[in-house]
């Protein structure tokens, strides 16, 4: 494989994964945000969908909350984990569906999934159906709990393998019950292992010609964050250690109310001169010779009572001006940002980490002509990414089928009568969502705000 | 040595605590020779965090430090000393892959810029993970984990909706931080190996905690909801006590039918017409939570997720490290690993996360002792016993 420059509109970008094609047959999320950061790197990642299955379309966000002509193809979940990618539709309830399938795979790098263990065996497109295919050929399975050994059935959601992992038992407020990370964040932890496990196979492969099936396992991606606690149970013989917002040995170090409806302020001092920079800070310098807080050990015995001083001082106030104070004064703190505020931050426009991308049908669409998504924790200086594309369900079936796989157009034609391929899912209007009003749900299931300037805060044009 | 994906992959790592670390102990475990610079006499910082065992510190026994170093060399060495950093940048010179924590500012001071270093190695890639990254006005912002979680908006997402929120344990900043720095340096290697060109990767903290919601920014940009933290239900995602104290988390989304729910939990009540539909569950839905929570004090958690399974619900259970080494999954895949370290000798440690062909998955080397292969690793420089000796008396070793 030879990186060469691709050409995008008005930029050229150099890829680190160009001339690798990945295929993959996804659902929700651990699998989908992974072969975005692939294709983020540059590999050709052609997603692989049954337009018969309506399930994971409907859910939105739609633009404005408002489900538009193509639903399906302008959806916020969606849009934000397909960029990059290549769609094709393929049935495989249909042998034709299979067929073209392995076809595919033949001309194919790495193979990735993430459906429940048996699926893909069912349709005769398991590990050792595919190497007859490709003999080189490396799959990568991502699944709750793997799918060797004696749960090899089983089903998971990330709050179920943040529970089973031990990472929620690490997690809560002192004294109380295991609380979860939340966010799906044992998804996400399990996405960036599969595309390092992608890419490690990759290096594998080129130096040994040798192929091979990886099995990962969520439930241990989850144990790989909690290592220590693994250690310290078997000699200390403790289940749990649960310390909230406090530090293992600073105080004080926590979270605090400021003005305002759930707006908060978080303090951490880490040293002598920190602690004395806050007391002045605060107009309170005698706190710094009170004897229940004059040392680091009697801050740390004293932190409920030092943690009420605090919090009487930052009550009042806005939470980024405490921040800003603190800052200044060079006491590490920030305030508790939400979402909205990160995409007002001039620190993330600069370093790029907003990208604005417009969608080509954005217009007949009746949508924003651009929006902003997040874009990479990381910035590479010779092959970092951009939002290049995300693409149309089946949008791509022309030229996996025609230009890679040499089908004729009355062929391709052919697949469209037959139901193998499609551009819009069978049931698409009787799965039509209902319009929503996001106003409604505010309060419940963890909604703080429906902002509906937002279209004026992000600059969005029409 | 066995052929491995990274097998012929030499890395430096000057870095300490979590973020760096594990992203050392990825490429270690996967085959890298990784080299972990450490200060003379204190080392990395974890070697002084608990736990420990018994509570007592000591430099060779934090847990942390056990589990974060697997696989890797160690070197003390004062960069801050003339002669030290000439070390440092003689090992740098042959290295694939250099990992650093330290902030930007600190990197400027030392010397330590992707300009001065590629010059001598242009192949070299070299991993800055730094809390707010290389570029904008916050790049020298004081921070430790909870602040850049604050900053994130993460950590708004967290804990209950009635209290402050809350971090998460165990340094998991430091966790992403590592992991999204090795996907961009996997990149770069591969890149690496087609065009023989290195390059630099600056990794934000802040924003590798920022980017693992994966809802919360389009039901911003797409139609202006703001999340915060909320409150499961009983049925969908809320931990629930079953007997004896464990905790449950169910879920009904899954597409089984609600009688088999019913069926399960041993509860006929949940048959009434009014709990058949969602709407008329949500409209009980106090009632409801009522019975079910009554109904799992008299069921054991693990016994239900294995029922629950079988009947195609998903279910969870809060373990705690106890039951996942006790867990016949793990055992069954062999997931934990003996290893034994010559002080605290032999544990079970969890093991790599994904398996791969040419890495050992059943061995490792335990985490180094304080400048174990300080001689080893410059005698190969061409350092004699006479310039060990002087560097040692000079504690630049």
């Amino acid at each position: 494989m030879t990186p060469k420059k691709a050409g995008t509109e008005g930029q050229m970008r150099v890829k680190a994964l160009e001339g690798i094609r990945i295929i993959t047959v996804e659902d929700f999320l651990a699998l989908p945000f992974a072969t975005m950061l692939l294709a983020d790197l540059g590999a050709e990642v052609i997603r692989v969908q049954s337009h018969t299955r309506m399930i994971p379309w409907t859910m939105g966000p739609f633009p404005d909350s408002q489900p538009g002509p193509r639903y399906w193809d302008h959806n916020g979940t969606y849009d934000g984990w397909y960029r990059n990618k290549k769609s094709l539709t393929l049935d495989f309830a249909k042998p034709k569906g299979v067929q073209l399938f392995k076809e595919l795979v033949a001309t194919a790098d790495i193979v990735m999934e993430n459906n429940r263990p048996g699926v893909m065996k069912k349709f005769g497109l398991d590990y050792e159906a595919l190497r007859q295919v490709k003999p080189d050929i490396i799959v990568i399975t991502s699944s709750g709990y793997g799918h060797q050994g004696l749960w090899g059935n089983y089903g998971a959601f990330a709050r179920a393998i943040d529970a089973m992992s031990g990472m929620s038992n690490a997690c809560g407020y002192v004294g109380e019950g295991p609380v979860r990370t939340n966010a799906s964040y044992m998804d996400t932890t399990t996405a960036w292992h599969n595309a390092t496990a992608a890419m490690m196979a990759l290096r594998y492969r080129r130096k040994t010609g040798r192929g091979q099936w990886i099995d990962h396992s969520m439930y241990e991606t989850g144990v790989a964050c909690i290592g220590q606690m693994i250690l310290d149970y078997q000699v200390n013989g403790r289940t749990d250690h649960r310390i909230g917002n406090h530090h293992s040995v600073w105080a004080p170090h926590g979270c605090y109310r400021c003005a305002g409806n759930d707006e908060w302020v978080v303090i951490a001092t880490t040293d002598e001169d920190e602690w004395k920079t806050l007391c002045r800070t605060m107009g309170r310098p005698e706190l710094a010779t009170d004897e229940r807080f004059a040392t680091p050990m009697a801050r740390y015995d004293n932190q409920d009572a030092l943690n009420a001083v605090i919090a009487e001082w930052t009550k009042p106030q806005d939470r980024h001006k405490v921040a800003d104070l603190l800052q200044k004064a060079g006491v590490p703190a920030g305030a508790v940002n939400r979402i909205d505020d990160i995409f007002k931050d001039p620190h993330f426009k600069e370093r790029g980490f907003i990208q604005w991308y417009s969608r080509p049908d954005a217009k007949e669409m009746g949508d924003a002509l651009s929006r902003p998504y997040f874009g990479w924790p990381f910035k590479m200086s010779k092959t970092q990414p951009s939002i290049e594309s995300i693409p149309n369900l089946g949008q791509h079936n022309e030229y996996v089928l025609g230009t890679i796989l040499g089908k004729s157009e009355a062929e391709i034609a052919q697949l469209y009568q037959e139901g193998v391929i499609a551009k819009e899912p069978v049931d698409a209007e009787q799965m039509r969502p209902k319009p929503s009003k996001p106003g409604t749900e505010v309060g419940r299931g963890g909604l703080y705000k429906w902002d509906q300037d937002y279209k004026k805060v992000l600059g969005l044009k029409y | 040595m066995s052929e491995s994906a990274l097998s012929d992959v030499r890395v430096i790592e000057l870095a300490a605590d979590t973020a760096g670390p594990y992203a050392g102990k990825m490429l270690a475990d996967y085959g890298a020779d990784v080299i972990k610079i450490e200060r003379p006499g204190l080392g990395d910082i974890a070697r002084r965090k608990g736990p420990f065992p018994g509570d007592i510190p000591h430099p060779e026994k934090s847990f942390q430090f056990l589990y974060l170093n697997t696989n890797k060399r160690s070197v003390t060495l004062d960069v801050y000393k003339a002669d030290g950093m000439q070390v440092l940048k003689r090992l740098v010179k042959d290295a694939d892959i250099l990992v650093v924590d330290l902030i930007p500012s600190e990197l400027d001071k030392l010397g330590l810029t992707y300009d001065a270093l590629s010059a001598t190695n242009p192949k070299l890639i070299m991993l800055s993970i730094s809390p707010f990254g290389h570029t904008g006005p916050y790049r020298d912002m004081k921070s430790t984990d909870i602040v850049q979680y604050a900053v994130s908006s993460f950590m708004n997402l967290s804990g209950n909706p009635d209290r402050e929120p809350l971090q998460h344990a165990l340094g998991q900043a430091g966790f992403m931080a590592a992991r999204n720095g090795i996907v961009a340096t996997m990149g770069a290697l591969l890149y690496r190996d087609s065009t023989g060109q290195g390059q630099f990767i600056d990794v934000s903290v802040v924003e590798s905690i920022a980017v693992q919601p994966p809802f919360q920014p389009t039901q911003y940009t797409y139609q202006g909801v703001v999340a915060t933290r909320g409150t499961e239900p009983v049925l969908d995602g809320a931990y629930v006590p079953c007997k004896g104290g464990s905790y449950i988390c169910m879920t009904t989304t899954g597409g089984a039918p609600f009688s088999d729910f019913a069926e399960l939990l041993g509860l006929p009540q949940l048959l009434d017409p009014k709990f058949a539909t969602s709407e008329g569950r949500t409209e009980n839905i106090a009632e409801l939570d009522e019975l079910v929570s009554k109904r799992l004090q008299e069921l054991d958690a693990l016994e239900l997720f294995h029922k629950a399974q079988n009947r195609r619900f998903v279910f969870g259970v809060c373990q705690t490290p106890k039951d996942i080494l006790a867990c016949p999954q793990m055992k069954a895949r062999e997931f934990f690993q003996t290893v034994d370290h010559p002080v605290v000798g032999p544990l079970q440690y969890p093991g790599r996360p994904f398996r791969i062909d040419g890495t050992s998955a059943r061995e490792s080397n335990p985490a180094p002792l304080l400048g174990q292969h300080t001689h080893e690793v410059l005698k190969g420089l061409g350092y004699d016993k006479e310039a060990l000796l002087r560097l040692t008396e000079m504690e630049v070793i």
